[in-house]
């Protein structure tokens, strides 16, 4: 019942959060205007705004967003570890590392989509690699696998700003690992939008097998949980959910962290229930999130995936804190 | 029916061979239970009875079909398995985690249906945890714990119960609660098999005791005929046994 609640209250403030990303930014629109552009046919400034430039980037945050909450949920139910992340498992690593290679080679340059499609193809490989390490061995085999792939890939990260041509290209890879989702453009929600559908789809399929793992592994397989599926589910689940969302902003980091922590109370802990609430907080944050990075202006943008970890770090730190007072 | 048959079962881990060649037959309406020193192979033998571990030789098959062959779910419909030591991995309320003995009957997506509600509240009964339903799994006590865990594999009313050390850290009267229970499944023509250390319970409640040494059966016996010359066998202690009607005593001297 406290569940059902929490998705009616989230939904709820997932809709006024969309609504305030149409409306706000460097030029503030009121309702109406958003509402006349989008039955308008004319081309006034207002709809070229709203369609061409809010409007996608309101559904790549909340694409992004609920990717993240929903693979941090599933991972942290599958591993039974409060830290997992698709970040853990080196799959937003591998996607990172992907767009920072579109960027080096300069294909960025000659063709716009270079950048998420090689993200994407970074992340299933890190994933990919990441459970052909761990096939035989358990949950503790797949952790340290995701560390391994993570670490490759973060010095992969290291290599190229280190043999960046030139200053300038290594200040573009460096601004693209901050996260950001200013200048995406339709391309970028047809690119993305089927990947993270399909990703979400798939990592909502464990929620049952999460639910039986609450017993541990032993318990779980013999209530007919196949363990190996499952893990294959929320591996490609977040390849294809994460690896899309990293491959068109940037590496976003907390959200995936932070959101499952937060929902968790409401529905009793149970791990299979977490997983709506913590996708659509996950999208609730990082719409605020973009919004605030519009709205706090300085000379240069503040990123966001710089303001995810400012305020995510150390809500982070008082959940670890108030979470050792709880438990023994 | 639901009869287990084990046939040959060799395991090796690593260069140890834990099982060797262990041959047994589980029929309905029985109380099996599996006694034996530590490191014998009761756990790994469980385990592989229970369809969760492949043997590296021999098979167990269940109503002549082997477990290998039974869909994970349909298995599960017809046999519960209580590991060593299980612990909850969230802090869940305890009438959940009884509710999760239920996975196997429920649809895929989908809440638990108002009859089931009854089986949870039965179970919930049974093991004297109504006054600990609301609580979270991970604050109980250790006995606590151990019956939360007995009720969740009793709540689907398997045709087939394996629980490894059912009685570990149960205070007296819970431990014959638990025995009882398990003894009952048996009279109503279910097939029970544990693993049991403490051998005065042991010998009181179970129709038929395995006893397991480095691997292999070193007696299948109906547990009146265990005697002071097999715990010394099995143990190399000395032992007496004392039966009367309350049950029977082992003293070791």
């Amino acid at each position: 019942m406290k569940g059902r609640w929490l998705t009616i209250v989230l939904v709820v403030l997932l809709a006024a959060a969309a609504l305030a990303s149409l409306l706000a930014g460097r030029v503030w629109l009121s309702p109406g205007e958003v509402l006349a552009s989008l039955t308008a046919s004319d081309d006034s400034l207002a709809r070229l705004i709203v369609t061409e430039l809010r409007l996608p980037r309101l559904l790549l945050a909340i694409g992004v967003g609920a990717s993240l909450g929903l693979s941090g949920a599933v991972l942290q139910g599958l591993l039974r570890n409060p830290l997992a992340e698709a970040g853990l498992l080196g799959i937003s690593t591998g996607a990172a590392l992907g767009a920072v290679v579109a960027i080096y080679y300069g294909l960025a340059a000659s063709f716009a989509l270079a950048t998420p499609l090689l993200g994407l193809a970074g992340g299933f490989a890190a994933a990919a690699l990441a459970f052909g390490l761990s096939r035989s061995g358990g949950t503790l085999a797949l952790i340290l696998a995701g560390a391994a792939v993570s670490s490759v890939a973060a010095a992969g990260l290291a290599l190229a700003l280190n043999l960046a041509p030139n200053p300038y290209a290594a200040f573009e890879i460096t601004t693209w690992l901050l996260g950001s989702l200013s200048d995406r453009t339709w391309d970028h929600v047809w690119l993305a939008a089927p990947f993270m559908l399909v990703g979400c789809g798939l990592l909502f399929l464990t929620a049952p097998a999460l639910d039986a793992l609450a017993l541990g592994e032993a318990q779980a397989e013999s209530l007919g949980v196949r363990l190996a599926r499952t893990r294959l589910l929320a591996l490609t689940g977040t390849a294809f959910a994460v690896g899309a969302a990293t491959a068109v902003t940037g590496a976003v980091g907390f959200i995936g962290l932070v959101a499952p922590h937060l929902v968790r109370p409401f529905v009793g802990y149970r791990p299979g229930r977490v997983l709506l609430p913590s996708a659509l907080l996950g999208a609730v944050l990082l719409l605020v999130a973009d919004i605030a990075s519009r709205l706090i202006s300085y000379d240069t943008e503040i990123k966001l995936g710089v303001l995810t970890s400012i305020f995510g770090a150390p809500f982070f730190l008082w959940l670890v804190l108030s979470m050792r007072k709880r438990a023994p | 029916m639901t009869r287990l048959v084990a046939a040959n079962i060799t395991m090796t881990r690593g260069r140890k061979r834990v099982l060797d060649g262990v041959s047994a037959d589980f029929a309905p309406g029985t109380f099996s239970v599996v006694i034996g020193p530590n490191g014998a192979g009761k756990s790994t033998l469980m385990a592989i009875l229970a369809g969760l571990l492949t043997p590296d030789a021999g098979a167990v098959t269940m109503g002549g079909v082997a477990l290998a062959r039974i869909a994970p779910k349909a298995l599960a419909q017809q046999r519960a398995f209580l590991p060593q030591n299980a612990r909850a991995e969230w802090p869940i309320s305890v009438e959940r985690l009884v509710a999760l003995g239920l996975t196997p009957h429920l649809p895929f997506f989908g809440d638990i249906a108002p009859d089931e509600k009854m089986k949870v509240e039965a179970a919930l009964v049974a093991c004297d945890l109504i006054g600990l339903r609301e609580q979270a799994a991970t604050t109980l006590s250790g006995g606590e714990l151990a019956r939360a865990m007995l009720a969740r594999a009793l709540v689907g009313d398997p045709a087939l119960l394996l629980v490894d050390e059912p009685t570990a850290g149960l205070d007296p009267r819970h431990a014959l609660d638990a025995m009882v229970r398990l003894k009952a499944r048996a009279v109503a023509g279910h097939s029970v098999i544990a693993a049991v250390h403490d051998l005065g319970l042991a010998l009181s409640f179970a129709d038929r005791v395995i006893a397991l040494r480095g691997g292999k059966v070193l007696a299948d016996v109906a547990s009146g005929d265990v005697d002071a010359a097999l715990l010394r066998a099995l143990y190399d202690v000395d032992a007496r046994i004392d039966r009367d009607d309350a049950g029977v005593a082992v003293r070791y001297l």
